[in-house]
């Protein structure tokens, strides 16, 4: 028998796991020492408490209650090691469903020229895999949060990548189903392009952003605005 | 008097220092490693399919919509810590390449192949991954990331992995075992509590709703349920319940295999309801650690 098989230890409070196991039924497994010296031991046990208390941090800050200030600068403090291991706030774990408004499934929609009155879908999120999901989920939560940035950068990256796979567009929009029966418009935006790769896009809901106002446009519009302005002129 | 009240907290640097640091044979660990390398494998092969349409340089979701997202350039976003080669070499063969490593790597760790290398690069694989589209990222790799980092502290392995565990020079009690093993365990347990606390803070939990939404949104085996009908409504109900009672469970070796039906139950609902086929088997994985060695070769072969 090797010398280390020999390795037991009589403390008293590690026979209660071997006999509760025996009377289950399961394997016994005598109680073995460390084979590590006490420095190790101590350095690692430090270790361990910081490294669980920053998963645990990270893990419960994932909520829709309001956090602390303390939690706060706590979880900026560890950054540097949460984030380049993947263990940081705001992704996980999931309570898997919440039903926000930007959970609600999105039809990316496109028209390949001025001239086409209806709009051919090309993703349902409803019926796309997860990570059409999740794009659609950020989207949704972009569009909560007015940030057209985000919207225009993903939206331009879709527009750019179907261009490539061979599908031209003139518009893309972003729409929702509602409860009412409405479809909700998350976004939508007419395409320019600049160049054989390079495109640009002016959404709907800004069209003073990126062309300038002619005076016809002072007055107020309804519905569409791009397209009062492009018609207009 | 005293001394019967102090007692426990005397005891508490040995009970500490036996829960992470007293050696323990490696065949719970190997099964675990298996059961991870195997999900981890399948999540590559997933990768194979969408990272390169994905996230290269022109993908869906290109390099500049990556560096805004992840809050580039901006302050207390924790942005310069993240880590990606998909933002330096942002060609879809350099996507497909780290895929493909990845595969192999988990391929590797499931065969015990490698020792602490493969379950480290599979990992350095995914956070590339990861880190270029962490708001794409679903949960199953969330903790199969971190079942391939604690898998570098030991992998458990013993000889050839599929043969049944001898009782040999590798087979013996480790240290590092069982530290690799009390982290996965420790882990999951605080995925799970955590899991369960979002759950708790969502309406559409109490108010039965959740089972009917999750099959609308996902690709359920079941498909949409209605959200009047009684199926979803305790349905909710009981998966509510299910990540509280595995907790529970595991909180008595009496009761762990208990503890592995409700993640079993858990599993299979994320399945039938939501349709992540991944998280169900990087949870079941992960479980795995948590399992009592029944039928092994400790029993016949008792120190």
């Amino acid at each position: 028998m090797p010398s280390s098989m020999n390795r037991q230890t009589s403390h008293p409070s590690l026979q209660t796991e071997p006999q509760a196991l025996v009377q289950l039924g399961l394997p016994t497994s005598p109680p073995q020492k460390s084979q590590w010296p006490v420095v190790l031991r101590a350095t690692l046990s430090i270790a361990i408490l910081f490294h669980f208390s920053v998963i645990a941090l990270s893990y419960l800050s994932n909520n829709s209650l309001q956090r602390s200030k303390l939690a706060d600068s706590l979880l900026q403090w560890i950054q540097p090691y949460s984030i380049p291991m993947g263990w940081y706030v705001e992704l996980a774990p999931l309570p898997l469903v919440t039903d926000a408004e930007y959970e609600r499934p999105v039809v990316i929609e496109y028209k390949a020229s001025p001239k086409e009155l209806k709009w051919t879908t090309l993703i349902d999120s409803s019926v796309a895999d997860a990570r059409w999901k999740r794009l659609v989920t950020l989207t949704g939560a972009l569009q909560e949060h007015d940030d057209s940035d985000g919207m225009s950068l993903i939206a331009h990256s879709i527009v750019a990548k179907a261009a490539s796979s061979g599908i031209a567009m003139d518009r893309i929009r972003f729409a929702t189903h509602k409860d009412s029966g409405a479809d909700f418009i998350v976004y939508e935006a007419k395409i320019i392009r600049l160049s054989e790769d390079d495109v640009t896009l002016v959404p709907s809901i800004e069209p003073t952003r990126s062309v300038p106002v002619l005076p016809s446009q002072e007055k107020p519009v309804s519905g569409n605005a791009t397209s009062e302005f492009h018609d207009a002129r | 008097m005293l001394a019967e009240w102090l007692r426990p907290v005397l005891s508490l640097p040995a009970s500490w220092d036996q829960f992470w640091f007293r050696a323990e044979r490696p065949q719970r660990l190997g099964n675990t490693r298996m059961a991870i390398g195997a999900v981890a494998l399948i999540q590559f092969l997933v990768y194979c399919v969408w990272v390169p349409d994905w996230l290269s340089g022109h993908g869906w979701f290109d390099t500049e919509t990556g560096r805004f997202f992840i809050g580039e350039g901006l302050p207390d976003t924790g942005s310069v810590f993240r880590w990606s080669l998909l933002f330096r070499w942002p060609s879809p063969m350099v996507a497909r390449s780290i895929c493909i490593l990845g595969a192999i790597a988990s391929a590797a760790t499931m065969a015990g192949i490698g020792s602490r290398l493969a379950p480290l690069l599979a990992w350095g694989c995914m956070m590339t991954i990861h880190h270029r589209a962490p708001w794409l990222t679903l949960p199953a790799e969330f903790l199969l990331s971190a079942g391939l980092l604690y898998l570098v502290i030991d992998t458990g392995r013993i000889g050839w992995s599929w043969r049944p565990a001898r009782f040999d020079s590798e087979g013996l009690p480790r240290t590092s075992v069982r530290l690799a093993t009390r982290c996965i365990q420790v882990h999951f347990l605080i995925w799970l509590a955590c899991c369960f606390a979002s759950m708790l803070q969502q309406d559409v939990w109490w108010n039965g709703s959740a089972i009917s939404i999750l099959s609308e949104q996902g690709h359920g085996l079941l498909g949409p349920i209605d959200r009047e009908s009684w199926l979803g409504q305790a349905m909710t109900l009981a998966m509510l319940l299910l990540p509280a009672a595995a907790i529970a469970c595991w909180s008595r070796i009496a009761t762990y295999p208990f503890g592995f039906l409700a993640i079993l139950a858990f599993a299979s609902a994320v399945v039938l309801f939501a349709g992540d086929g991944l998280y169900a088997l990087a949870m079941l994985a992960m479980s795995v650690s948590l399992l009592p060695l029944i039928g092994s070769e400790e029993r016949s072969h008792p120190v």
